[in-house]
């Protein structure tokens, strides 16, 4: 498998030395959609690559599918509408059940023997929750279903086929961050969540950061521990691609969580285990190496958030 | 308070060597000294004095507290309780031979400047200094540039600094945020690394913000109808022609401080469809219910606004205001009277207390919970 995980590309881009070390010399394609209203000024990221690029315009194209469709853009929107309204249920039990957490937490060092098991259940009803967003997704999902597979609808199918064209036709594709739900978004909606595991199974080679690195993983999850408003509970997104299943991506971790407060960060690697939690900053570099997973970034670049409270430099995944 | 008082005892045990006590005390000592929620102020400059005082701006205290001279000595202390999270600034009254000095702390290197000078700063240990005040590692600056352009409506011509995001382009179209006594904002409570910080953060939308300045401030800001008419048919016109503004009403805000509060309020009220975002900073909102005010006769439009304001806030179209004030200024009184009659009203109203006074430092501490209300960044979604 070839798939290799960068950090955010400021303030100094690794993108081209790692294109380098895999040796791609051909075409490469790139997607740029969670750039949303900028997803065309890719000038400064192709004289970087200084390969050859095709442009996927997920970003443009939707919005020229729902122009031409009023019917798919209105079953889009009450859909989008009604996902976002289960998100609110959903953030309401999530602080309901990480306010438990918090406190058995807290009361751990009275009672060990007593609390422990409390908490144990508490944190299975944290994650039972995270597990349940997802099937709700999907139900919600299922009550529109025109577009489950929009990229078979008759707007759309076009343009599938010439993402699934371009991804014959170049060596490697680049996903750049971003707006983490509007590069989902894009990118299911054309389907190229289809598409990449065989483009990796013939031996193209997958770039992402950021965001695009976010989408990869199984799940995606949102974070931000200091919000100017609110708790700064992490919540689940969606499903990401699965591509890589045992890890949940945070980039910006260190300016974005609070990594020096290790009851957080247990919190937050026991709710996502056995998935791995890396923080991802500018210079890290995430190579596949056999069946394990080896970190040939900057020093420090990932780090690897551990249940009990460290945070450690990445070593391996399995 | 315990290290003043040990100090004490050491003297009165041996007046001799008081002067060294004092050297070597204020050699090892931070000032003022806080403790749990004391701070002890301190002045010795081995010279005599007839008095010192302090003089502070916390609305509530006496405003000039007398200290008390250790016996013996020509060192001065005063301890006072302040609350847990804090930020006082302060100065020293002085008499001496037969005359007196303001004076900042000599052994205090924290200052708070302003457009009079600069104060010195006491802070109690639940303030802390909000780390996106200063330029954040890997931020990319935005710029600011500066046009001027004649005003009808004041007569002469009128400077207008605008700050474009890093990613400013010119075809684009950005919320624009109008700021009263702009310079000072620039100047004292540091809002362009502010900017930087919240909008690299995706805290707040990329946006454009025009710091306009008063010439003679008190009476243009003080409800007189000129200032919302140059704000709104000229400073935004002038914008739009310049720069990429949105067409949104709701993507146009307005703000200041003190003063400021009321000019960007009474603009928000004469062009009620214009502003859909109104940040007010311990708004002089003066107002009557009954007979006359005693603050002199600047403030007669202010407070015939104010009750006029007060008479309909719903003339106010803004989708959402945030307001904030210290709990130690005076104006807390009027911004907290006016928060529940405007939430009555229907208007969408967020208030911040902070336990600061009147200054542009407890202005600037304000700047995110204020412009992220108004402005909010899609900072849950966006890693790039």
């Amino acid at each position: 498998m070839s798939i290799v995980i960068l950090g955010p590309q400021r303030p100094e881009p690794n993108l081209k030395r790692a294109v380098e070390r895999l040796g791609v010399e051909g075409k490469v394609a790139v997607v740029t959609a969670g750039w949303r209203h900028d997803e065309n000024e890719t000038a400064a990221l192709e004289a970087h690559l200084g390969l050859p690029v095709t442009h996927l315009k997920l970003y443009a194209w939707f919005d020229e599918v729902l122009e031409a469709v009023p019917e798919v853009a209105a079953a889009y929107r009450d859909r989008q509408a009604r996902i976002g309204r289960y998100k609110e249920l959903y953030r309401l039990r999530l602080r309901a059940a990480l306010g438990a957490v918090e406190a058995l937490r807290e009361r751990l060092p009275d009672d060990p023997e007593l609390v422990e098991p409390e908490l144990d259940r508490a944190l299975s009803v944290v994650r039972d929750l995270d597990e349940e967003v997802l099937t709700r997704l999907d139900a919600i999902r299922m009550d529109t279903p025109e577009l489950l597979a929009p990229w078979t609808h008759r707007s759309a199918a076009d343009r599938f086929d010439e993402v699934r064209a371009a991804l014959e036709d170049v060596d490697a594709i680049c996903i750049a961050g971003g707006h983490v739900a509007v590069l989902l978004n894009r990118m299911q909606f054309f389907g190229l969540h289809r598409l990449l595991p065989r483009f990796v199974q013939r031996g193209g080679h997958v770039f992402a950061w950021s965001a695009g690195a976010m989408c990869l993983a199984g799940r995606v999850v949102l974070f931000y521990d200091d919000p100017p408003d609110g708790r700064g509970d992490a919540e689940i997104l969606d499903r990401g691609f699965g591509l890589l299943p045992n890890m949940v991506f945070f980039p910006h971790g260190r300016r974005r969580l609070r990594l020096d407060d290790s009851e957080r960060v247990a919190r937050l690697a026991a709710r996502f285990a056995p998935s791995a939690c890396l923080s991802l900053e500018s210079g890290a570099w995430l190579n596949p190496s056999g069946s394990v997973w080896r970190d040939v970034g900057s020093a420090g670049s990932i780090l690897h958030l551990r249940q009990d409270g460290r945070v450690c430099d990445f070593e391996v995944v399995a | 308070m315990k290290a003043v008082l040990d100090l004490v005892r050491r003297i009165e045990a041996k007046p001799r060597s008081a002067r060294e006590e004092l050297r070597h005390f204020v050699e090892a000592t931070s000032f003022p000294i806080v403790e749990n929620d004391t701070a002890t102020f301190f002045f010795w400059d081995d010279s005599p004095a007839e008095a010192v005082y302090l003089i502070h701006w916390v609305f509530g205290l006496e405003s000039r507290q007398a200290f008390q001279r250790i016996r013996g000595t020509h060192a001065w202390f005063l301890a006072l309780e302040l609350p847990h999270s804090g930020r006082v600034e302060y100065k020293f009254e002085v008499h001496r031979g037969g005359g007196r000095a303001l004076v900042r702390d000599p052994r205090n290197d924290q200052l708070a400047r302003d457009p009079f000078g600069s104060n010195s700063v006491c802070t109690m240990p639940g303030y802390a200094i909000p780390p996106w005040t200063a330029l954040e590692t890997g931020v990319r600056p935005g710029r600011l540039e500066s046009f001027e352009f004649h005003s009808g409506v004041f007569g002469g011509n009128r400077n207008v600094q605008v700050y474009l995001p890093c990613e400013y382009k010119p075809h684009k179209r950005y919320p624009l945020l109008i700021c009263h006594d702009g310079s000072d904002y620039l100047r004292y409570a540091g809002m362009q690394p502010v900017l930087d910080n919240l909008i690299h953060r995706h805290e707040i939308r990329p946006m454009i913000v025009a710091f306009i300045d008063g010439h003679a401030r008190n009476q243009e800001y003080g409800a007189d109808p000129r200032q919302p008419k140059h704000v709104a048919e000229e400073v935004l016109p002038e914008m739009r022609a310049r720069y990429g503004v949105s067409r949104d009403p709701d993507e146009i805000g307005v703000m200041g401080a003190s003063f400021g509060g009321v000019a960007s309020l009474f603009t928000a009220f004469s062009y009620p469809n214009v502003f859909g975002q109104v940040l007010l900073q311990s708004g002089s909102f003066l107002f009557t219910d009954v007979g006359h005010h005693d603050r002199g006769p600047l403030w007669d439009p202010v407070a015939a606004f104010v009750n006029q304001f007060r008479a309909d806030p719903t003339r106010v179209k803004a989708s959402r205001f945030y307001m904030s004030c210290g709990t130690f200024e005076s104006l807390i009184y009027y911004n907290r009277s006016l928060v529940p009659l405007m939430r009555g009203a229907g208007l969408d109203v967020r208030f911040v207390e902070a336990q600061d006074g009147h200054n542009w430092i407890a202005w600037r501490d304000r700047l995110r919970e204020g412009l992220t209300y108004l402005f909010p960044g899609h900072l849950w979604m966006y890693y790039d």
